[in-house]
């Protein structure tokens, strides 16, 4: 009973952190911020916080689409503070962003030395010269290669590290094995090379989710996080209701009225190997978003209590590799109806947030099992986009695929071993699914 | 790996006889490389029992570590090394000053040392380590020192890590790019069961030469592990009467040593000798010459590092080695792939099947166009528009930058892609030398088009004595700031 | 159970079981979607006999000299009752005091039959240590370990040393490859860490059947090997977390053999019908096509790397050949062909002169495509 709700945990965890930054001794502060758990607000609040006695301060973030996201947020909800947007010479600024008083857009450093906040991407960053600043904050810092943190550590004294743990890795395409185990990895993630050289650092979290509905936050939590989560919203204030009922009472009609109720669905189809482009999955990823749209859903959540027509830009598709979202881009291209679904990869869907979520599944289909596949993070991305349902499109087998799982990669002395293993996530994942299955 | 490779492996195993990949060749194959086949000591970490070395096929030298006897060994094979390398140290030309680069003095030439394959390579570094921190005697030449035989031997395979550099060539992953077989790339690994199946002698399928060429007694396996049927059959009562004789006995049981290593190593010896000449055949791709140019820079740079009494290598990477060196060995494996797709038609080929490049007909161009100035104080510029039909499967993404063989030089950017029933089309808009008028071709022209490379800058990294805070584990507050002074 | 081991000794034949080591367990975890490797190791049928007498032995791939070098570093690591052991230990563990009480537990005999002494004097000694009477420190050398293998004991008798400080237990392996400048070869590491588990996961059962937490063993796996290129050992530490848990994983399905079994014809054997009783002298009768036709019963899952792992593995590759399994040319190639299981209907698909099953209709389009791009560069019928 005297237990906090989800709002007051959240705040009190946000006022820990601002108040750790502006008494903390150490250099450093990290915060682990679980999919939906306010990571963008907290960079807003901490960027209002730090500048507050007269203190401007810097933002790194890792992609231009998140700097973009950054810079809107900021000049909507801080008004009162100007924000320099700094890119590149090929850098085009969406509409959304216009330049006035507030917002400054330029190529050049010296042009947003004024600013009270100044963003860009950390490549950016990296070749910004004479420029200094008391505080830093690196947005998706789990996603930054230490190298390029090194690029850029010396521009300010002071930074804030905030990131999601459970997403993937940074990646390199070359083999990197002659670092691992050693201090310097220059494939490590920027937090994980900091916390290494600086293992005294605080690092705090952010409790709540409140992108995932209460039907997904505790299995991501406890598939892909050692430090748990709760969600934020209860079973009643999240729903997807339809306009129109199923019409056949077939497979993908069973699939989305079961992803409508539980917020999960597996559709699955028979077990068969298929290549990496299963054409029989992919058209059943896309026969399941024509439904959403034709039944017209709609979606009710905290924000929009009365509901929210479900439109295709609600909707995402996610895959584990480019050549499956590629062959997907051009099936959607097909029926003009469904203009305005993403279909990306995980690493590309990373940050971002829809209502539902079509997921091929990564081992869907396959012979063997990979590494790359098994890779808790990206499990962790495709099953973690989503605020109503996630309805995930596989082959039957995956099960057997997880027991056949060879276990003979390579070790490397002093490595850390990874948490979560890949395996047992997709394993506990799965278990979830199969009791959300619909045989296709 | 792409489905035409696949389908050549399909062939292979069908017709029972290796199947052409690429037909160029990207890596410098010198005239007088020196090949060198390593050979361990069992149980013993990169400790020679014997290398076999030369540049020239008809007369390998032997270099023997008898158990008790090292120090010789490794004089001779330092100074058979030394030889050759040194040897590319009497030409030399003047590089004239460009840029920032002021005027250099650089080799002719480099020394080209060649391996069997990933495991000799590896010996080699492993060997590198374990000799180059080796004291040099006093009055002693530091420049034929065992030293700096590891040190050069840790050069040679640190360079091989870089997919440009033809330092250090690796036989079987060069032959693997070049042939198909119906085996798997872990038996492609092997010298002997590769060229099997590219070489089966007369009444063999590939497949029957490669099963044969297994048996280790009639084809020992290349090094540098010694083969254990080969170990118990000729070397282990070798090892042991070694052990207690001496003088003439001991004489005689390193006479019968040098036999088994020879017999051991020299039918790999002509194998390599072989894979070569077979290398060399090949014609090179236009940037061969300048990749193998950066080689000899990079030889020319090492040998005045060692002569200016430079130190060796250090045991790791410091943080901003490691980071510099990633950047140069992601730069270098880009590169290669880049050049590669534009130079080579097989690789082009390859990028068809994955959908990462096409062959299509112009069917419509709009040379003048432009596009409206993007701030107040710019002019319209002019981007030519190019629409292109192809019945390739593409996977491309909008605003992707791409090039063709047909002038590397002009990149376009995809605008749009449409797709039919049966295929493709796809509007590109110029964005490189867009006022050159050969950069928008005819309408009915035949265009390969993939990805173009990415322009890269090399990365700025701080100088190691002001590595920061985050990647140094010195656990010092920030600066000027005590506990609390905010709370104030 | 005992319908299980009658099951399980119909298919070995009336031979002993082979003798499961850390290695043979260790393997387990190389290919366990193999489904004749599990039936064959579940039964403990000599896979290398069986392969000899197939005709496919697998080359020696153990050094002799490698073996006994290795022999002789552990000799000198536990030289006087573990002296420069327990100095690396404490380094490494950052214990305060000097001393441990040493036991060698070969002393008891190295026989097949001593082994089960050895075990009782193991289990003893650990549970003496476990309920904290006895030496603070113990450190037990060659002892002997039980796990549960497809419902049947094994014994695991570890080159190791199993070390108890502060209520943990430590698992101690001594290795002959070196760790150069702080790095050792993956492939090795690995399989060191992997038979580890397997000790790990003995020592866990032993303490948990006595009613203690298995949390008193570490999962930390010390390694004592030379340092650099040198014969100075030193200890590294390595995380078993992963490995303990996938060698679980498959243990537990060797217990749920019964239903791949359920799966073999009535009356199926492996036996190799030896003429006499001395393994030195007797040969192996059975009739290779029958025998060929029982393994045949079971479904293998080769995989070109195999050979490291399994002694059946140059048979199988064979079967693979003959049946023209795609499975030969490796990963890449099974993965680019998706469903299709053949060379000759791969190549079919792409020449057009087989027609693609429905579901095969995408990769056909695409089989053709790099045909006719493969034509274009090398010609057609060559």
């Amino acid at each position: 009973m005297n237990e906090p709700s989800a709002a007051e945990l959240s705040r009190r965890a946000v006022a820990h952190i601002l108040t750790t930054l502006t008494t903390t001794s150490h250099r450093g502060v990290v915060v682990d911020s679980p999919p939906g758990a306010g990571k963008t607000t907290l960079v807003v609040h901490a960027a209002q916080h730090l500048t507050r006695p007269q203190h401007p301060c810097m933002i790194v973030a890792q992609t231009n689409a998140q700097v973009d996201d950054l810079v809107s947020r900021l000049t909507q909800d801080a008004p009162h503070l100007t924000v320099a947007r700094l890119s590149g010479q090929s850098y085009r600024a969406p509409d959304r962003l216009q330049a006035g008083p507030n917002l400054i857009i330029t190529t050049d450093a010296r042009q947003a030395a004024a600013a009270d906040v100044a963003v860009a991407t950390a490549s950016k960053w990296a070749n910004v010269q004479d420029w200094h600043r008391r505080w830093a904050i690196v947005d998706e810092a789990y996603q930054m290669r230490s190298d390029n943190l090194l690029q850029i550590a010396h521009l300010a004294d002071q930074a804030l590290f905030v990131g999601d743990p459970g997403q993937l890795d940074p990646f390199s395409t070359i083999p990197t094995q002659p670092w691992k185990g050693l201090a310097h990895d220059p494939m490590a993630s920027a937090v994980s090379i900091l916390l290494k050289m600086n293992p005294q650092l605080p690092v705090l979290s952010l409790p709540v989710s409140w992108r995932l509905p209460a039907s997904a936050a505790p299995l991501i939590s406890a598939a892909f996080y050692t430090t748990p989560f709760r969600a934020g919203t209860t079973d009643t204030e999240r729903r997807l209701t339809f306009a129109h009922p199923g019409l056949h009472g077939g497979a993908v009609e069973q699939t989305v009225d079961l992803a409508a109720r539980t917020g999960w669905a597996l559709h699955e189809l028979p077990a068969r190997h298929t290549r990496r482009i299963d054409p029989e999955a992919a058209h059943a990823a896309i026969s399941i978003a024509q439904r959403l749209l034709i039944r017209e859903a709609t979606a009710y959540c905290e924000d929009h209590p009365t509901g929210q027509p479900l439109e295709p830009g609600h909707i995402a598709i996610g895959t584990a590799h480019r050549d499956q979202a590629g062959y997907l881009q051009h099936l959607l291209r097909t029926d003009p109806r469904l203009k305005g679904i993403d279909v990306d990869t995980a690493n590309r869907l990373q940050g971002r947030e829809y209502a539902v979520t079509i997921v091929l599944h990564p081992l869907s289909g396959r012979r063997d099992t990979s590494g790359f596949h098994l890779e808790a993070g990206r499990l962790c991305v495709l099953t973690s986009r989503h605020r109503h349902a996630c309805i995930v499109v596989a082959r039957a087998g995956i099960d057997r695929l997880l027991d056949d799982h060879p276990f003979n990669e390579p070790v490397h002395l002093n490595a850390d071993a990874k948490f979560p293993d890949g395996w047992e996530a997709h394993q506990h994942v799965l278990h979830h699914l199969t009791g959300h299955r619909i045989r296709a | 790996m792409s489905l035409l490779t696949t389908l050549q492996q399909l062939r292979a195993s069908e017709r029972h006889h290796a199947q052409p990949l690429s037909r160029l060749r990207y890596l410098h194959v010198a005239d007088q490389p020196m090949l060198i086949l390593p050979l361990n000591r069992p149980g013993e970490t990169a400790r020679p029992l014997a290398v076999m070395a030369g540049c020239d096929p008809g007369h390998p030298r032997l270099f023997l570590a008898p158990p008790g006897d090292d120090d010789r060994f490794l004089t001779d094979l330092a100074e058979h090394l030394h030889t050759y390398i040194h040897s590319f140290h009497y030409a030399t030309r003047i590089r004239p000053a460009k840029g920032e680069q002021p005027e250099r003095r650089e080799y002719l030439d480099a020394p080209q040392l060649v391996v069997t394959g990933t495991a000799s390579a590896y010996y080699l570094k492993m060997l590198g380590r374990a000799l180059r921190y080796r004291p040099v005697p006093e009055g002693t030449d530091p420049a034929t020192s065992v030293s700096h035989l590891g040190c050069w031997l840790t050069f040679f395979a640190e360079r091989a890590e870089y997919a440009t550099s033809s330092l250090l060539l690796n036989l079987t992953g060069l032959l693997s790019t070049h042939w198909a077989t119906g085996q798997s790339i872990l038996d492609n690994a092997h010298l002997a069961p590769l060229m099997a199946w590219i070489f089966p002698p007369p009444g063999l399928t590939g497949h029957q030469a490669a099963l044969a060429a297994e048996n280790p007694l009639q084809h020992p396996p290349d090094g540098p592990t010694v083969d254990p049927s080969f170990e118990s059959a000729r070397l282990s009562s070798l090892f042991a009467a070694l052990k207690s004789s001496r003088g003439v006995r001991r004489q005689h049981h390193v006479a019968r040593l040098q036999e088994a290593a020879e017999d051991y190593l020299q039918p790999t010896w002509d194998l390599a000798w072989k894979a070569i000449a077979t290398l060399r055949g090949l014609p090179p791709v236009r940037s061969t010459a300048a990749r193998w140019d950066t080689d000899i820079r990079r030889f020319t740079a090492y040998s005045d590092h060692l002569a200016a009494g430079g130190p060796p290598q250090p045991k790791h990477d410091d943080v901003v080695s490691a980071a510099i060196r990633l950047a140069e060995l992601e730069h270098a494996a880009a590169s290669l792939a880049a050049s590669r797709a534009l130079e080579d038609d097989f690789v082009m080929a390859e990028r068809r099947t994955t959908g990462e490049a096409f062959r299509g007909t112009v069917t419509h161009t709009e040379p003048d166009r432009t596009i409206p100035p993007q701030g107040p104080r710019q002019r319209p510029k002019r981007r030519p528009l190019i629409t292109v039909r192809t019945n390739d499967p593409v996977r491309l993404e909008p605003n992707r930058l791409l090039a063709g063989p047909h002038d590397p030089a002009v990149h376009m950017a995809v605008l749009d892609l449409t797709y039919t029933t049966d295929d493709t089309e796809i509007v590109l808009e110029v964005r490189t030398r867009t006022s050159n008028p050969s950069s928008v071709p005819a309408v009915g022209t035949t265009l390969l088009l993939t990805t173009a490379p990415d322009h890269f800058r090399r990365p700025q990294f701080p100088s190691r004595d002001q590595i920061p805070w985050t990647h140094t584990d010195t656990g010092l507050t920030a600066p000027g700031h005590e506990p609390g002074e905010d709370q104030a | 159970m005992s319908s299980l081991s009658s099951r399980l000794g119909t298919l070995r034949g009336p031979v002993e079981p082979k003798p499961h080591n850390a290695r043979s367990l260790a393997a387990l975890t190389a290919n366990p979607g193999c489904r004749r490797r599990a039936i064959l190791d579940a039964a403990g049928v000599d896979k290398e006999a069986l392969a000899v007498h197939l005709g496919h032995p697998l080359p020696p791939t153990q050094s002799p000299r490698a073996l006994s070098r290795g022999a002789q570093f552990e000799a000198q690591v536990k030289d006087q009752g573990g002296a420069e052991l327990l100095s690396l230990l404490r380094d490494k563990l950052h214990l305060p005091l000097p001393e441990a009480a040493h036991t060698d537990l070969s002393v008891l005999g190295t026989s097949d039959r001593a082994m089960n002494v050895r075990h009782a004097r193991t289990r003893s000694l650990i549970l003496e240590a476990a309920h904290g009477k006895g030496a603070s420190r113990t450190m037990l050398d060659h002892p002997v370990l039980e796990l549960t293998v497809a419902g049947r004991p094994v014994f695991l008798e570890p080159d190791l040393v199993a070390f108890q400080s502060e209520g943990i237990f430590h698992v101690v392996e001594i290795k002959s490859f070196a760790v150069v400048d702080g790095q050792a070869p993956g492939d090795k590491a690995a399989g060191a860490v992997l038979q580890g588990a397997a000790y790990i996961i003995a020592l866990q059962d032993l303490l948990t059947r006595a009613g203690f937490s298995p949390e008193r063993v570490s999962t930390t796996l010390l390694l004592i090997t030379p340092r650099d290129f040198s014969r100075r050992p030193m200890a590294s530490t390595i995380d078993a977390r992963h490995q303990i848990k996938s060698l679980r994983r498959q243990l537990d399905r060797l217990e749920r053999i019964e239903d791949l079994l359920g799966q073999l014809p009535a009356g199926i054997t492996f036996d190799l019908a030896y003429d006499g009783p001395d393994a030195r002298t007797r040969t192996a009768t059975r009739d290779r096509d029958d025998l060929t036709k029982a393994l045949n019963t079971t479904e293998a899952r080769y995989r070109a790397n195999c050979r490291h792992h399994c002694q059946l593995a140059h048979f199988c590759r064979a079967q693979a050949h003959e049946g023209q399994l795609i499975d030969v040319l490796g990963s890449s190639a099974s993965e680019d062909l998706g469903g299709i299981d053949t060379i000759a209907a791969a190549l079919g698909l792409a020449d057009g002169s087989r027609a693609p099953a429905p579901d095969q209709e995408d990769l056909a389009t695409a089989l053709r495509h790099a045909e006719s791009i493969r034509n274009e560069l090398f010609g057609g019928a060559a």
